[in-house]
């Protein structure tokens, strides 16, 4: 746990030509004691002092969240937020410079004035390289107000995680064994779905969608129709990681991915069997979510683990490395 | 339309612009001078019922018939110039009876959608614990969403759209009594209650209020209503007074009188309903004397008190409505 | 959109960094030193740099390379053959330097050597000169180098955080740098200053009186070695300062104009139509020639303190009124010895040496007991030959002066004589400042013709009467008066300059006459030059007296004064001495409140954090409405009115009708952010007062 009062300094190329220049000026006032040179070094010592108030006053109360993006892919930038809160009552924070320190990641944002007791957002652009959990630790706010002879920082705990997903690379196209079971599948039972499964009376009370009108007005009497049951093609993308190593490893993550992504923008249902690792079927933003942690945060090796369990009903996707 | 018109970018807003505190109290001071005609002695009434229609709420009327809830609602929509439409709930009203149904044109050889008693500005709906729980929940379907399905599409309402539902107490036979759930629908429960005695010797001898319904003249647009309404929702509310409302409905929560505590819409209605009043009286912000004054209408009908069931009738009401009051002499008023 | 005025946040930076610059030149320029053609140039350069510089940026680099490597050359030849110190040096190449840097202003780097060059020439302004102008220097310096500084800071910031397309519209926006924002960080330069005086003060001074160059006063004219009566026109005022005296013990009363003759030089050879000193070299004096016996008497001394402003270029040593006893060159309070010898010539006029090196301060003391012309009665006329001189008779004098003379003072003790002639000249002749123009015998021209003149003409009228009945006397210059000053020392300007005579009595030495009317004598400097010379001179001396010879002496001085308040009041405060029992009541009863009000302010501020959630922003007139609200309520309890925790301001108004009018602006401001103008608070609070009265009026 970082304390709040904990301060970093440091010298500016400014701040160290002026602290040179003030210790000179001082040796020359003490050896002529010539009282304007006094005069001078006071003014550049009580500089230093005014300098180092208003710089901690601009830090104090100064309240940094991050904003973390929900997804991020690597090659792709992302946008990380600072926001920024001015807790002090009256006074007004100068020239914030909010950084990352610590961490995986490495990026900082700048506010040339955040009023009292206002917020302000920052962003920096981060672009991941590399799949994976990358971690965040300090948020740091510097500032080198109001003269730019010291930065002064401040670090804050502000730990966090962020779940990169693997690049995004072109599926390749499918073979044939797989081709064969595509497209939905009808199921040969009553159900919702828009295939006409066949036709019955009308019975009082049901909803009057299901009254098939054209047949009801043939007859005479009020038809229904009943719907068939659909079923989702459901595929398996199968990626047995354990011999993998490097660079074929995050091909091959690469390429899993893709191809759950393109299944689930396809309406498949779409499970994932990893080695020591299995995503039940599902479909939609969630499943891709998941699938898709899942596949960012696949390390190698896992010599121990067992191999990938396809999903029996799904057509299974291999992916080799 | 062609993508282009689509990407349009000036979009006209259906509201209007909002009324000003002033004109909100101009026009509001025509509509109750005008229903005040037609009722005579129910100033606060009459507020209440305005107030409900700024916030875009629906009204239950409670109370023996033959106190001027046909008459209120009446005279509001005279006074309004908007659409009425008045529907006598019984027993075998169907959703359909209400809402319109779609109806096979022979001609075009199409079906043709004939719109309901729903489709007007204002519905009064009469006795409405007399329908079934069907057709009761269809409305108040309606009454939430502003729109009612009908085979599968929406059909929006017309705005604004207020329902004055009205229901007796004193019956219980062959009613189906409204469950907190669909209670809580409505922004505000009023009772009429009996006309003062003069105004009651005034009506015996001067005949009655049908003539002067007769005569009343439109004070205002559905256009103003809008505005109205518009306006009503950006009256300014303290955060304090946000708080105080908050700290209101938590203490029907926490009380051992009441079993259930009013609901997160309940706090949404009450200051949405502080809002339209504090606009009635010309103010554009809210005080904590419009939030405490309106916590029995807004509040009462929406909770269950301890060990009674649910719907009951004139004294359950009462007992409800003392409950509120004392719970809101115990919350700290904010400074 | 209106556009607002003003300059933009790049221009104000660069202005800034400008003005600076010209300050620290200034500061360097104040001491004179640096010579024309260099004091000129760097205003040329900056006008050009306002005007051009843009489109040099960047460009001919080696040919400003040339140029300072050559002026680098030029001014080290110059100090090592001698010819400037190298402090001058220093600081002609340090402004050669900031005019580059202003014509080559881009990078970050540029304009942060542009300062730190600004400060250099701070520095060495501080080493060249004393005077008070640096001060007014330094002061603008410390203003505009903190814009300078933040504005810099902020711009390059700004380039920085949001890159040079993002700050463009920032940088060119009249809205940064407004007067609010430079106001503010001048408010910040003035803590810079106050912070500086402070550290000025206590840093610790290891050398007792500094080494600094001594100023170089304008050289004052004036009391030469000869007069010329015959000269055109009037005797001009000059408001200059010229001495800085203070007496001990200081004249009685306090006045504001001191009636004091400062003996200069004595003039007693005549030369037709003016006077010159005597001839004769000058000899060292170790000790000042003992004075006569006196007759009866208390001896008194006083001791002038004389701090010589205006430069006088022959040394000569004031005097003040009776007979010196001794000079020391000394500055008071410091033990350093004189660096200075005490010279006389045949008159016995004092003189110093070295003359040049400014800057001279000195204090002589006298034996302010001065025989009057009683005292000197019936010495006779026995006179030794070294006062023959001072009997010489012009053989050009007019029949009519040696006429008046005699019908004067012919048979008179020589006292009384020389007090008649004095009073004659001083009653029946009018005081001019009209010179005489071009006449043959200015004295026969003052004393028949015109019958009005100057203080020569009536001093040299004096003693050549005085002469012509053989009673040896002779001329004298110096300054008469000086005038308070607020800070404590009396100013005798130029326009002071005055001459007089003194009379030889046997063993009694030279008595002071003076025959010019007492109302006419020294100058008469009153308009407002004059008060705005003793003004800036009296800034000037404090200058001198708390900056420039700020030491370890009075360093230690105000150490130990500071310590004695500091005991004092702590005396005073345990009662042991003179703090009287009220003083401790009224301090401790001041304590009490101050801890009851910090206990008060923290728990408020408890209370504040306890109910965070209600902890918001509220306005000043909110602030004041909740203020209303609750004096309000306490009003209506104390009148016995109920208030439970649910009642609300409404409900209360409703049924206490005089708590309307409250009620209404407390609510209004309160939750509608109305305005609550302290008017309306009280209004209303009379309003429930009275209506509150009048229904306890009826109650009872």
């Amino acid at each position: 746990m970082t304390p709040a009062w904990k301060r970093r300094l440091s010298f500016t190329r400014m701040g160290r030509w002026y602290t040179g220049l003030t210790i000179g000026i001082g040796l020359a006032a003490t050896n002529t004691g010539n009282n304007l040179l006094f005069l001078v070094l006071g003014l550049l010592l009580a500089s230093i002092i005014v300098s180092g108030i208003l710089s901690e006053q601009s830090l104090r109360g100064v309240r940094v969240e991050r904003r973390l993006p929900s997804v991020a892919t690597a090659g792709q930038p992302a946008l990380i937020g600072l926001q920024a809160r001015n807790g002090k009552r009256r006074a007004p924070s100068f020239s914030l410079e909010i950084r990352e320190r610590g961490g995986d990641v490495a990026g900082h944002g700048f506010l040339v004035l955040l009023p009292a007791a206002q917020s302000a957002e920052v962003a920096y652009r981060f672009v991941p390289q590399r799949r994976g959990l990358h971690r965040f630790e300090q948020i740091e706010v510097a500032t080198r107000a109001p003269f730019g002879l010291f930065e002064k920082s401040r670090p804050m705990d502000a730990p966090a995680e962020l779940v990169v997903f693997p690049r995004e690379v072109p599926a390749r196209p499918l073979v044939g064994r797989t081709l064969a079971r595509d497209g939905e599948r009808p199921e040969d039972r009553i159900g919702l779905g828009l295939e006409v499964h066949s036709l019955r009376d009308h019975r009082p009370g049901e909803d009057a969608r299901s009254i098939h009108w054209r047949s009801s007005a043939r007859a005479g009497r009020l038809i229904a129709v009943d719907r068939e049951q659909e079923r989702r093609k459901r595929v398996c993308v199968v990626l047995d990681q354990r011999p993998l190593r490097g660079e074929a490893l995050e091909r091959a993550v690469e390429h899993a991915a893709a191809l759950v992504s393109r299944e689930l923008d396809g309406g498949a249902e779409v499970s994932l069997a990893l080695a020591g690792a299995f995503l039940p079927a599902g479909s939609g933003e969630a499943q891709r979510y998941a699938a898709l942690r899942l596949l960012a945060l696949l390390g190698a090796g896992g010599d121990g683990l067992g191999a990938p369990e396809p999903d029996a009903e799904g057509s299974v996707l291999q992916v080799r490395g | 339309m062609t993508p282009d018109e689509g990407a349009a970018p000036a979009r006209i807003t259906p509201l209007g612009s909002p009324l000003t505190a002033q004109e909100a109290r101009r026009i509001v001071s025509a509509l109750e001078a005008n229903i005040g005609r037609a009722l005579k002695g129910k100033q606060e009434i009459v507020e209440l019922a305005l107030a409900s229609l700024a916030a875009g709420g629906h009204l239950l009327l409670e109370d023996v018939p033959g106190v001027g809830k046909t008459t209120l609602a009446q005279a509001l929509a005279r006074s309004l110039d908007l659409s009425f439409a008045r529907i006598q709930f019984t027993s075998d009203l169907l959703p359909g009876d209400i809402t319109g149904v779609s109806v096979y044109d022979q001609a075009r050889n199409s079906f043709v959608f004939k719109p309901g008693p729903l489709f007007a500005n204002l519905v009064l709906a009469d006795e409405i614990n007399r329908t079934t729980p069907r057709t009761q929940s269809c409305l108040l379907e309606a009454m939430a969403e502003g729109q009612v399905s009908v085979d599968g599409a929406g059909r929006p309402l017309p705005a604004p759209f207020m329902v004055l539902a009205t229901q007796n107490p004193h019956e219980h036979a062959g009613t189906y009594p409204l469950p907190e759930s669909q209670l809580d629908r409505f922004l505000l429960r009023l009772s009429v209650g009996y006309p003062p005695a003069e105004v009651e010797r005034e009506l015996l001898l001067g005949g009655g209020t049908q003539l002067e319904l007769m005569h009343l003249h439109p004070v205002a647009s559905a256009q103003d209503v809008r505005r109205l309404q518009a306006a009503a929702a950006l009256v300014t509310v303290a955060p304090e007074i946000a708080d105080y409302v908050l700290a209101i409905v938590a203490a029907t929560r926490q009380t051992p009188l009441v079993s259930l505590g009013a609901s997160p819409r309940g706090a949404i209605a009450l200051l949405a309903v502080a809002r339209a009043r504090a606009l009635l009286r010309g103010r554009g912000y809210v005080e904590p004397d419009d939030v405490k004054e309106l916590c029995v209408p807004v509040l009462a009908h929406r909770i269950a008190l301890a060990g009674r069931g649910p719907g009951g009738g004139e004294l359950e009401r009462l007992a409800a409505e003392r409950v509120v009051r004392d719970l809101v002499e115990q919350v700290p008023v904010p400074e | 959109m209106k556009t607002p005025r003003g300059l933009t946040l790049l221009q104000t930076q660069r202005w800034a960094g400008t003005l600076t610059a010209a300050f620290g030149f200034l500061a360097c320029a104040v001491s004179g030193e640096m010579g024309p053609a260099m004091t000129a140039l760097f205003p040329l350069a900056v006008a050009g740099s306002a005007v051009a510089g843009r489109r040099f940026h960047g460009r001919m680099q080696w040919g400003w390379t040339v140029l300072l490597v050559g002026a680098l050359l030029v001014l080290g030849v110059q100090v090592f053959a001698g010819q400037i110190d190298i402090i001058l040096a220093a600081a002609l190449f340090a402004e050669l330097l900031c005019i580059h840097r202003l014509w080559h202003r881009r990078t970050e780097r540029d304009e942060l050597l542009l300062l730190l060059l600004a400060l250099l020439l701070l520095c060495a302004g501080a080493a060249l000169s004393a005077e008070v102008t640096f001060g007014f220097a330094f002061l603008a310096f410390a203003v505009s180098g903190t814009w300078a500084l933040a504005l810099t800071h902020l711009r390059f910031a700004i380039e920085e955080g949001r890159g040079p397309a993002g700050s463009a519209a920032l940088l060119n926006s009249r809205r940064v740098a407004t007067p609010a924002l430079l106001g503010g960080l001048a408010a910040l330069a003035f803590f810079g200053i106050a912070g500086a005086a402070l550290i000025f003060l206590t840093f610790p001074r290891v050398t007792i009186g500094g080494l600094r160059r001594a100023s170089r006063p304008a050289p004052i004219a004036g009391l030469g070695d000869r007069v010329d009566l015959s000269r055109h026109g009037t005797v001009a005022d000059d408001p200059r300062v010229i001495l800085r005296v203070r007496l001990d013990p200081a004249p009685r009363g306090e006045p504001r104009d001191l009636a004091m003759h400062w003996r200069a030089r004595t003039l007693s050879q005549w030369t037709g139509h003016g006077w010159q000193s005597p001839d004769g070299g000058l000899i060292p004096v170790l000790r000042l020639p003992q004075r006569p016996p006196r007759g009866r008497g208390v001896p008194s001394v006083l001791s002038a303190d004389i701090e010589v402003v205006g430069q006088f270029t022959d040394g000569v040593v004031f005097t003040p009124e009776g007979w010196p006893l001794g000079v020391d060159f000394r500055q008071p309070g410091t033990p350093r010895p004189a660096a200075r010898r005490l010279y006389r010539n045949a008159a016995g006029d004092l003189f110093y040496q070295p003359v040049d090196s400014g800057d001279v301060r000195y204090s002589v003391v006298a034996d302010t007991d001065e025989p009057d012309p009683a005292r000197v009665r019936g010495r006779g006329q026995r006179y030794p030959s070294w006062v023959e001189a001072d009997l010489a008779v012009p053989a050009s004098l007019d029949a009519r002066v040696r006429a008046l003379a005699e019908r004067l003072g012919a048979g008179k003790d020589p006292a009384d004589a020389a007090a008649a002639v004095e009073r004659w000249l001083a009653t029946a002749l009018r005081y001019t400042r009209d010179l005489p123009g071009d006449v043959a015998d200015p004295i026969a021209d003052f004393l028949f013709v015109r019958r009005a003149g100057h203080c020569e003409l009536f001093s040299s009228a004096m003693v050549l009467m005085l002469r012509s009945l053989g009673i040896p006397a002779r001329n004298v210059t110096g300054y008469f008066g000086g005038r308070r000053t607020d800070a404590g020392y009396y100013a005798v300007r130029a326009g002071d300059a005055h001459s007089w005579v003194e009379v030889y009595f046997p063993d009694a030495g030279y008595v002071r006459f003076d025959p010019t009317p007492a109302s006419e004598r020294g100058g008469r400097q009153e308009g407002f030059q004059a008060r705005m010379v003793l003004l800036w001179d009296s800034l000037q001396q404090r200058w001198r007296a708390f900056v420039v010879d700020y030491d370890l002496v009075s360093q230690a001085q105000a150490m130990r004064r500071i310590g004695q308040l500091l005991h004092e009041t702590g005396r005073r405060l345990a009662g042991k001495d003179g703090g009287t029992g009220r003083l401790r009541r009224v301090i401790a009863a001041a304590g009490g409140v101050l801890v009851t009000a910090s206990v008060i302010a923290w728990l408020r501020r408890l209370r504040g954090r306890a109910r965070k959630g209600q902890e918001r922003e509220l306005t000043a007139d909110q602030r004041r409405a909740a203020a209303l609200w609750r004096v309000g309520r306490r009003l209506l309890r104390s009148a016995g009115i109920e208030i439970a925790v649910g009642t609300t301001a409404g409900e209360l108004a409703r049924r206490v009708p005089a708590a309307a009018g409250l009620v209404r602006a407390y609510a209004a401001a309160r939750w509608g952010g109305r305005r609550l103008p302290p008017r309306v608070v009280r209004a209303t609070l009379r309003e429930l007062r009275s209506g509150l009265r009048a229904s306890a009026g009826r109650d009872i």
